[in-house]
């Protein structure tokens, strides 16, 4: 009898009774006192005997780890997912946003359009076009300086090398390149002013 | 065979080789997942052993299929785990995750806690024969079937392994009720 209901018990925990056995299992719990008492004490028993079983595991688990224990506290481990930080994050985001207002800058003053109507980047825009018109401004006075003859005056020093000329002026130096840029001209000759007579000594 | 698969084998077969290999492979993650997440190497030891148990459990079920790597597996059980122990400690219940994780039900990571019924039952089983101990484990722990019992315990057959069993549970209950 004991048996059976230790049977039945076990079929009811592990979800095996059919529909009927298991509407039929309930009622008798809850109308037999005698029967609901030995379901709990059958309950407990296969609790602790899981209980003991863990506790075996765990002790078989400390004696694993305590006699291998400088073996496996030696092993590498490399996270897949990396914390995450807050620099590197910074870092790349700052040179992803330099990276590409260059871009737009390029594109603004290649296309001489405005990509984004912000007055904002605008007013940068037209400062950079006006800067860049400066520096070219410069680049041409420069040109055309280098166009212009320089005079030189006797005592004058003309030091050729293959790509320019120095010309020594009472301790002042001119530089003259002789590989300009396309489209740049460069007036090799120089005027060479006449001595004019030196009123004699002897007058 | 893969990996994966093998140590489920070794599990069910050689469950001492299977351990060393998984401490060996998972314990310095579980040690770096707790540590980093407010909680001493010591926690990061039984948090270790239960996700070990919880694994042994669920490898010992038949119907058991695993939908992920080990690794994956064990790290969910051991983040499920240590999840529970935070709000039991009223501690914050988020952590910084470091490897891939699937969803583990909290039924799947129930390990029988200890009260002071089972500490009488504790007592009563340790009153028991070695025999009767390893039959009852064997059946409601790692859910052996009689035939598998009698194969381990060399009993003649499933209906003397059994009988063996009705008679241990038997005398548990006994000693339980004399304990108590």
């Amino acid at each position: 009898m004991n048996e059976d209901l230790d049977i039945l018990f076990d079929r009811y925990l592990s979800n095996e009774l059919s529909e009927a056995e298991r509407i039929s299992f309930d009622e008798r719990l809850a109308n037999d006192m005698e029967f609901s008492k030995a379901f709990e004490l059958h309950q407990l028993v296969i609790a602790g005997i899981q209980l003991h079983a863990q506790s075996d595991i765990r002790s078989e688990l400390s004696t694993i780890y305590n006699n291998n224990k400088p073996q496996i506290d030696n092993q590498n481990y490399q996270p897949c997912i990396k914390g995450f930080n807050w620099f590197s994050f910074l870092f790349r985001s700052v040179i992803v946003l330099f990276l590409l207002s260059l871009l737009y800058v390029v594109v603004s003053i290649v296309t001489h359009k405005t990509i984004i109507k912000n007055k904002w980047i605008e007013t940068k825009i037209s400062w950079i076009d006006t800067s860049s018109r400066k520096l070219f401004i410069q680049h041409v006075d420069t040109v055309y300086y280098y166009n212009t003859s320089t005079e030189v005056a006797p005592g004058d020093t003309i030091t050729t090398f293959p790509d320019k000329q120095i010309i020594q002026t009472n301790g002042k130096s001119d530089t003259i390149q002789l590989k300009p840029k396309k489209d740049k001209k460069i007036v090799a000759d120089f005027k060479i002013k006449e001595e004019e007579p030196q009123p004699s000594l002897e007058q | 065979m893969s990996t994966d698969a093998a140590i489920y084998e070794m599990l069910k077969s050689d469950r001492k080789s299977a351990f060393l290999y998984l401490y060996k492979q998972y314990f310095t993650m579980c040690v770096y997942f707790i540590t980093k997440n407010n909680g001493a190497k010591s926690a990061a030891e039984d948090i270790f052993q239960d996700t070990m148990l919880v694994l042994y459990k669920n490898a010992q079920q038949e119907n058991f299929e695993l939908t992920c790597s080990v690794k994956t597996y064990i790290y969910s059980i051991m983040r499920n785990l240590w999840l529970k122990e935070l709000k039991k400690r009223n501690k914050s219940l988020s952590v910084f995750d470091y490897e891939k994780f699937v969803k583990v039900d909290d039924d799947e990571t129930q390990l029988t806690e200890k009260n002071e019924q089972l500490n009488t039952i504790e007592i009563a089983m340790q009153q028991l024969g070695e025999n009767c101990r390893k039959i009852l484990q064997l059946f409601y722990f790692e859910k052996q079937n009689m035939e598998q019992i009698a194969a381990a315990l060399n009993y003649t057959n499933a209906d003397n392994a059994k009988n063996q069993k009705y008679k241990c549970l038997q005398q548990l209950k006994k000693q339980y009720n004399a304990v108590e």
